[in-house]
């Protein structure tokens, strides 16, 4: 969990230094005449070393025609690299997301898993699906026609059906000795909310990668209480009220009227 | 490729790479695992005849009746309150006592009559025993001798979980 803290710290950096990169890319190629367009009279320092932005200098919004459309499906690629090391557990995770207007993106995820967790004192299976379903905003302005580029934020409520095996365990008591039974098997739903934020980068036309880091709260803990599994595919350790999570997404986007507009007409 | 999209790749591997350093090995169990009943030994006091205090046994012996062996080896000196283990395999439990363990004529018995629960701590400690007390029973084996003997008991704490520090039962003794 340290790495993840600061991965989530560097990454939030690097994301933050990308835009003041791209932001001044934009004012390059919009070719800003520094002396005549940005430089407030009353400035009186020297202009080759500072440039003042008057209030009202923005970028150019670029607004999408209202038929623009993108449907946007994900395959997150963590999960499965873990369950190469993590042989007890597998997940695949997939998400779909759909632009409705304004930065605003309609989500649904799915996808489900299994544990096996196999000890002399305890020893059960656990096998889950889940869906999720929420909304993404992108927190960045388009800078160019056809910029698919956004880093976002966004909120989840999640669902997993979860089916859990006979459970055999063994209490040891230091005098009295072992006991040893089983727990019925059962099914049971966890419900949860969760707000993740991430980005996503279009490498090739259609093609993306990108991240999303999540925060997760267990809506109905009693629903654990018996025996919490160790993993849930779409939540994560079932023993835990709060938790991170990452993932890192491939993503192919189909397009429908792409064409963007800058509002000035350009 | 722009600057920032290498930056990105390089912490998607960077990511990546720390999935796969999980650890794979159990987690340590962190939680108590040991589930005892607190037992508190009181008198009344010489003064009031009406408060009690805590009395010291002294030398003081525990164990199970159904149990082939002891919980304590020998006597201990000085003893005002005692942790036992309930047996799990059962819904009762006697235990005789000694205020004295070279007293061997001076038994009084105990007898815990008990719910058990299940109750799982975590996937790194398994499942414990909860007990939920119904009952405490004390018997004098030499009704003529009441010296340092039990006069009565008292439930306390019924929930015997492993949380510490909490009494469960109040055992009383004769003054003398």
């Amino acid at each position: 969990m340290r790495y993840a803290y600061i991965i989530i710290v560097l990454v939030l950096l690097s994301s933050r230094a990308q835009a003041q990169e791209d932001t001044m890319q934009v004012y390059d190629i919009m070719q800003v005449q520094e002396d005549t367009t940005f430089t407030s009279p009353q400035d009186t320092v020297a202009a080759d070393s500072l440039i003042t932005l008057p209030d009202s200098a923005t970028i150019p919004p670029v607004t999408l025609p209202p038929k623009v459309r993108q449907l946007r499906l994900s395959v997150d690629i963590a999960k499965p690299l873990a369950a190469v090391l993590l042989k007890d557990r597998m997940g695949i995770e997939l998400m779909a997301d759909y632009y409705l207007r304004k930065e605003l993106y309609l989500v649904a995820e799915a996808g489900g898993g299994n544990v096996r967790y196999h000890y002399p004192d305890l020893s059960y299976q656990a096998s889950n699906t889940f869906f999720r379903f929420g909304i993404d905003k992108s927190m960045i302005p388009r800078m160019h026609p056809d910029d698919w580029d956004m880093v976002f934020i966004g909120a989840r409520y999640g669902m997993a059906l979860v089916r859990l095996s006979e459970a055999d365990y063994i209490t040891k008591d230091p005098f009295w000795g072992e006991t040893s039974g089983a727990m019925p098997a059962r099914n049971f739903t966890g419900h949860w909310f969760e707000v993740t934020g991430g980005m996503r980068v279009e490498m090739v036309k259609g093609f993306f990668i990108g991240w999303n880091v999540r925060g997760r709260f267990l809506l109905n803990r009693s629903a654990f209480k018996e025996l919490a599994p160790l993993y849930i595919a779409g939540y994560g350790r079932g023993d835990k009220n709060g938790i991170f999570d990452f993932n890192f997404y491939l993503s192919y986007a189909l397009r429908k009227n792409g064409k963007l507009k800058m509002e000035n007409g350009k | 490729m722009t600057k920032g999209r290498i930056i990105i790749l390089f912490y998607l591997a960077l990511a990546c790479m720390t999935i796969v350093s999980c650890n794979t090995e159990r987690d340590p169990c962190l939680q108590p695992q040991n589930v005892f009943l607190r037992m508190q030994f009181l008198r009344k006091a010489a003064d009031t005849g009406t408060a009690f205090v805590d009395t010291l046994l002294p030398y003081m012996l525990l164990n199970p009746i159904d149990h082939p062996l002891p919980y304590m080896a020998a006597g201990a000196k000085n003893i005002s309150a005692f942790n036992i283990r309930l047996d799990p395999d059962a819904d009762s439990s006697r235990w005789y006592l000694q205020t004295d363990s070279a007293a061997t004529h001076r038994r009084d018995t105990i007898t815990f009559h008990y719910e058990r629960e299940l109750h799982f701590i975590s996937n790194a400690c398994g499942y414990t025993y909860y007990y939920r007390l119904n009952e405490v029973r004390a018997a004098r084996r030499a009704l003529a001798d009441t010296v340092r003997s039990i006069d009565s008991v008292v439930i306390t704490q019924r929930e015997v979980n492993n949380e510490a520090g909490k009494t469960h039962v109040n055992i009383y003794f004769h003054r003398n």
